[in-house]
């Protein structure tokens, strides 16, 4: 080994502090540049690896009219086009518990976008199904529940898919969706809020909603990068190529099924419309036959009547009769009881007279021939009573035949009388029966007429119907492809303006760092050249040329780079972009694997640019020396020449100042490289500290002027989307009575695309319209961020909140569109801007909502606050609002907050290596400039301690210098990093938040406390190192 | 007891290695208040070790030192550090001036410092340097910053003044000047001035004369008739 190479060896070993310093500044510079470039590169190749290992597609075609099996293979044929594959993606509506979301509801592919399985297992049955695994996690999903899915308008969820109940067997992520956004839809709340994914043969449709394309040779390039971007344009411009065909092809095909089904309705029409004819005949014949019947039925009760009468008269008569019989009867029996009691009289009368001269003759009174005359004459009367009585029998005889006679009459004629009463009893069931009859023929003909007359409504619906649909199919319009690259998927392009920021950062964040190791090698090497002038001078009078010279110098400075390089970009290259990437990982949990590879570029260029730094700053350093003649080298460097200053002019001023002060003040003045170098590390230190508590002010600026001063409202009911009138005056009742609320309003909100003229940019916002204006300030602060000026909401523009004009380029007076989903487009005009952090807002008066809608707007929303000093807690008042039949979600404002204090607190590792960071950056810079004074001064500093100095006096004396240049530098620091802060945190915030503009008073506190507190542990050391300055050095002889 | 006594003074110091070496062999001399005393002998013979000892810069090994009835080896760190501050005044064979300085600045570092200093200006005059009063070091000749180093040395009014090869940066006629002046002051401030030198030809100005060689006093002599600087060569 040469001896000047040992030299180099044993230098580094003698100045280990130097070294040391010198190893460090570059190993932290390094670290920075190659650490923050690093983090883009390993954002986009985590996320790359990502889409190439689920094939996420490059390419998406789309169609106004969807896309048949030949178009896929149009597709697949196209030169390039590695694989085609179509599919079906469809939105619908699932409940859960009493709230409903949206959700996409898309086919499991092979070989092309293929999910990640991340819990449970693949669905095997068209009845299971996978859901995404921030919805698993947010809604509480296990697997083994089922889903039943609606359809979110007034399709019907049959004509799309074959299944609407589903078990979840397992969770996925998708490359498509890194973070939990999935986009608006035009159904629901208009967000869609999961995904779920089943097997294709679940789809009903007969066309797919899309095809996806990969494109030979992407997966070898980066995603994002400009090469890949080239391979998809041209790709895409050979699709273009095949498009217009396809195009026509579809729209025949359409149009032709169209009109065939156009012919079948009016074929099922016209059948119809016989069938009702029909109806109506038979309706008629009905009806006459009913009049008959009703007829005849009169006419049966007219019959009845008479028969009635006449029966009537017979029974009289029969009556009669038999009054006159009976009294016959009676005539007859009296004067056969008078004829017969004659006759018997008579008979006894010649009985008497017979016995009396039967007595008399026996008597021998009377002679026998008187006796015979009179008995003669007795037997005369004897026989003419018998006469009289066989004729009064046979008189008799014939009247009791003719009685007889007369009571056989009456018995007919009562027997026919019953007869006729039985016959009319029938004559009036049958005429009852009739009745019914016609009663129900009646309803039986009305309940015609009224089919009748629904036949001919919707023979006219049909009419209709038939009509319009003949309107629709010359309406069709052309099937229109979309021939979509990557970047229509959101989540795939804020992820890469998320890496851009943070490259952004990445460009001017090291600078600090470079130009701090710049001046500290600068500081550093001048000084031990100075220090070691007399070895030069001898070696130079040894006849050593000055590159020979100098090579000690490259080489100590080249070996405290190289190693600082290494380490730095080991460290660095690792360290920043974990951290990094975790940060972001919050915000795209569905990147499971983060890479960070050593990015050699990077750590190339930092390297190379920390090498340039200091070999300049090293030749510089040496050459002034070496050009001085050796003679000259041996003799003590003449000291740089101390100068007044100008403080000292002002008389009287400067014979007070303690010499301390004196001695720093002179220093600053005669050594300004050590200035810049301490001031711009102190400076730089600061302003890092002022960025990392800035960047979490930023956040909690989110959460009390959003939460606090701006969003007024305490809690969010959202209404279910199926909600009655009378479900909500439920709601609205409830709320009324409970005393927790202090007041509630309705408003309308719904999710929108928003874009303008100015940018290509289209971005997600939320359409605001409050139902009543009068409440609107109480909810909302519509305000300036920088006067605080409440703005007005007009009638005839709209107010956006801040972030949105600023991306899309809007100021007052502007117009801009918004739609949904590219439908329903209208423009609007921008009244003002107003504060806001979280999301993006265009609040719209009722009355402007009525006339570009031409309706009312749905109110969806109630905007609740709570009474003073009330407390209500979150999952309480949800469990307790979800109950009602009107509330579809609930949101309360404590829980947003809580949500951002944990992203606030991933902030914490961002600030924890901003404050190692400025940590580093001070204590290279001041053990820097102290080792030189020290080393410098050594001498000085003996002398004061032998002239009597304490060690505390004698630590001031350096001090002071210390204490003024942490002071100017904490101050430049300040106003520095609130430029850089103000840089970073517009380069950093996402795209849905804004962050807060300003620092707040406690972070300058802590920046500066923190700064100083660096110098004071710098301090001490220097302190230590100053006790052991040996007194004998001052009776040396200078070097 | 004189106003400066050593008795049995040792030094050693323990090099690396364990290696013992002894600077100060057991030195015992004594000096009188106002004397100008001269230390002189060889390199390495052990001067340098005598005046860190008597200016309070350094600890000894055994022995005593008795500076006006105080026996300052006894004392701490923190002691000695008063002692250098209030009681000795050292001029360097460098100067150690402070760059930062004026040579009045310089001045009145020490006498900021000190109990009972004198007035700055005063010296500085005294030293004749009042022309001088606010230039800076790197503008003064070698003789006007040994001066300014007197001045310094004086201000704070010391009980000894230690002189490190006062003259050994300069030339001829300078360093007489310079001696003359060290003797000025001995004699009209009656200061205890301690020269040392490795120049045998100063010995003849001192009131007294001590010989030092290996680490001992080889020869300690008292001057009846101290000559004048004037009439000193070498």
């Amino acid at each position: 080994m040469k001896i000047i190479h040992k030299d180099v060896l044993r230098e580094i070993k003698v100045s280990t502090g130097r070294f040391v310093s010198l190893f460090l500044i570059v190993a932290l510079g390094v670290a920075v540049y190659a650490g923050i470039r690093s983090s883009k590169p390993d954002m986009m190749i985590s996320a790359d690896a990502f889409y190439d290992e689920s094939n996420l597609e490059d390419i998406r075609v789309m169609s106004t009219l969807g896309l048949t099996d030949e178009d896929v293979d149009a597709l697949a044929k196209v030169d390039g086009i590695e694989k085609a594959v179509g599919t079906y993606t469809s939105d619908f509506i699932c409940h859960l518990g009493d709230s409903q979301y949206v959700v996409k509801l898309m086919a499991i592919t092979d070989g092309i976008n293929e999910i990640t399985l991340e819990s449970g297992r693949m669905p095997q049955a068209d009845n299971e199904c996978l859901i995404d695994n921030y919805y698993m996690n947010l809604r509480e999903y296990e697997i083994g529940d089922t889903i039943e899915i609606f359809s979110g308008d007034d399709t019907d969820p049959e004509d799309i898919v074959n299944v609407t109940e589903f078990t979840v067997t397992g969770s996925f992520v998708s490359s498509e969706y890194l973070s939990m956004t999935m986009g608006n839809t035009t159904i629901g709340s208009g967000k869609i809020e999961g995904l779920m994914a089943v097997k294709p043969s679940v789809f009903a449709l007969d066309v797919y909603t899309e095809v996806d394309l990969l494109v030979d040779g992407a997966k070898e390039l980066m995603c994002y990068s400009d090469e890949y971007e080239d391979l998809i344009d041209g790709e895409k411009d050979k699709i273009e190529e095949i498009r217009e065909e396809r195009e026509q092809a579809r729209y025949d095909s359409v149009i032709g099924e169209a009109n065939e089904e156009l012919d079948k309705a009016k074929k099922e029409y016209d059948d119809g419309k016989a069938e009702l004819d029909d109806a109506k005949k038979q309706y008629d014949d009905g009806k006459a036959e009913l009049e008959n019947a009703k007829n005849a039925y009169y006419n049966g009760i007219n019959e009845l009547d008479e028969k009635r009468a006449e029966l009537t008269k017979g029974e009289n008569d029969l009556a009669a009769a038999k009054t006159e019989l009976a009294n016959q009867k009676n005539a007859l029996q009296a004067q056969k009881d008078s004829t017969y009691a004659e006759i018997s009289q008579q008979q006894s009368t010649l009985d008497e007279q017979r016995a009396k001269l039967e007595a008399a003759h026996e008597a021998g009174l009377i002679p026998d021939a008187q006796y015979q005359a009179a008995l003669e004459q007795i037997e005369a009367g004897q026989a003419q009573i018998n006469a009289a009585k066989t004729q009064a029998d046979t008189e008799f005889a014939a009247f009791d035949a003719k009685i007889a006679a007369g009571e056989q009459e009456i018995a007919a004629n009562e027997q026919k009388i019953e007869d006729g009463k039985a016959a009319i009893a029938d004559a009036e069931a049958q005429l009852y029966q009739a009745e019914i009859d016609i009663a129900n023929g009646e309803k039986e003909l009305e309940d015609a007429e009224k089919e009748i007359a629904d036949g001919e409504k919707e023979l006219k619906d049909a009419e209709k119907e038939l009509d319009d649909a003949e309107r629709e199919i010359s309406k069709i319009e052309k099937a229109e492809w979309f021939i979509l690259g990557r970047n229509y998927l959101t989540e795939y392009t804020s992820f890469k303006s998320d890496a851009e920021r943070i490259g952004n950062i990445g460009k001017v964040f090291p600078m600090i760092f470079f130009i701090v190791a710049a001046l500290v090698c600068l500081t550093t090497m001048t000084r031990m050249v100075d220090e070691e002038r007399t070895q030069i001078g001898t070696l130079k009078a040894l006849g050593y040329g000055k590159g020979m010279i100098m090579r000690k110098y490259i080489v100590y400075a080249l070996l405290a780079t190289l190693f600082g390089s290494v380490a730095g970009a080991l460290a660095g290259g690792k360290i920043f972009p974990f951290v990094i990437l975790n940060v972001y990982k919050i915000l795209y949990p569905n990147i499971d694997k983060l890479y960070f590879p050593y990015n050699l570029e990077h750590s190339l260029v930092a390297a190379g640019a920390s090498i340039v730094c200091i070999l300049a700053a090293t030749f510089f350093a040496c050459t002034k020396s070496l050009l001085e003649q050796p003679a000259e080298l041996m003799r003590p460097v003449a000291p740089k020449q101390a100068k007044k200053l100008l403080l000292e002019r002002i008389p009287g001023l400067w014979s007070r100042i303690r010499f301390t002060w004196k001695n720093a003040l002179r220093n600053f003045v005669r050594y300004k490289k050590r200035l810049f170098m301490t001031l711009f590390g102190i400076a730089g230190s600061t302003a890092l500290l002022l960025v990392g508590f800035g960047l979490k002010d930023s956040i909690n600026t989110i959460l009390y002027s959003q939460f606090g001063s701006i969003d007024r409202y305490d809690e969010v009911v959202i209404i279910d989307g199926d909600a009655t009138e009378r479900n909500k005056e439920e709601l609205s009742g409830v709320l009324e009575n409970d005393a927790r609320f202090g007041s509630f309003t309705y408003i309308y909100q719904s999710a929108l695309d928003a874009e303008s003229a100015n940018t290509k940019e289209v971005m997600n916002v939320y359409l605001f319209v409050p139902e009543d204006m009068e409440a609107l300030p109480d909810n909302v602060d519509l305000r300036d961020r920088v006067t605080q000026e409440k703005i007005p909401l007009e009638n005839d523009s709209v107010l956006i909140s801040e972030k949105m004009a600023n991306q899309l380029k809007l100021k007052a007076g502007d117009t801009f569109q918004i739609s949904s989903g590219q439908k329903d487009k209208k423009t609007l005009t921008v009244g003002g801007i107003v504060e806001n952090y979280v999301y993006h807002y265009i609040y719209m008066s009722p009355v402007l909502y009525e006339s570009l809608y031409g309706h009312q707007a749905e109110y969806n929303q109630i905007l609740i606050k709570n009474s003073e000093g009330a407390h209500v807690d979150p999952s309480a008042f949800g469990e307790e609002f979800l109950k009602y039949d009107a509330v579809g979600g609930v949101m309360c404002v404590e829980s947003l907050i809580e949500q951002f204090e944990d992203i606030l607190s991933s902030l914490d590792s961002i600030t924890l290596v901003l404050i190692v960071c400025a940590a580093g950056l001070t204590f290279v810079v001041l053990f820097n400039l102290n080792n030189i004074n020290i080393s410098e001064r050594r001498r000085e500093l003996a002398t004061l301690k032998v002239l009597g100095f304490y060690d505390i006096e004698l630590s001031q004396y350096i001090y002071r210098e210390n204490v003024l240049i942490t002071i100017i530098g904490v101050a430049i620091g300040v106003v520095f990093g609130i430029f850089l802060n103000r840089f970073v945190v517009t380069t950093v915030e996402v795209d849905i938040v804004m962050f807060g503009r300003q620092i707040f008073f406690p972070s300058f506190v802590k920046s500066i406390l923190i700064a100083i507190g660096f110098a004071v542990i710098v301090n001490l050391i220097v302190h230590l190192k100053l006790k052991k300055i040996d007194m004998a050095t001052s009776l040396k002889s200078v070097e | 007891m004189s106003y400066i006594e050593l008795i049995d003074v040792v030094k050693e110091y323990s090099a690396k290695g364990g290696v013992t070496t002894r600077a100060l062999d057991g030195i015992n001399f004594h000096i009188e208040q106002g004397e100008l005393v001269v230390i002189v002998g060889p390199s390495g013979a052990g001067k340098t070790t005598v005046l860190n000892m008597l200016g309070g810069m350094d600890t000894i090994t055994s022995g005593e030192i008795w500076v006006d009835d105080v026996d300052i080896s006894k004392f701490t760190p923190k002691q000695l550090t008063k002692y250098r501050r209030n009681d000795v005044g050292f001029v360097f064979q460098f100067y150690n001036l402070v760059p930062n300085f004026t040579a009045l600045e310089n001045v009145e570092l020490s006498n900021q410092i000190s109990k009972n200093p004198m007035s700055a200006k005063k010296i500085m005059h005294e030293v004749g340097l009042s022309h001088r009063l606010d230039n800076f070091p790197a503008q003064l000749s070698g003789g006007e910053q040994q001066r300014v180093s007197i001045a310094r040395a004086l201000a704070k009014n010391p009980k000894i003044m230690l002189c490190d090869e006062p003259t050994g940066a300069l030339d001829y006629k300078t360093g007489k000047t310079i001696l003359k002046l060290l003797q000025t002051m001995c004699r009209k401030k009656g200061m205890t001035v301690i020269i040392i030198t490795h120049n045998q030809a100063i010995a003849p100005m001192a009131d007294r004369v001590i010989q030092i060689k290996n680490g001992k006093v080889e020869r300690m002599g008292i001057n009846r008739n101290p000559l004048p600087v004037e009439e000193i060569e070498w």
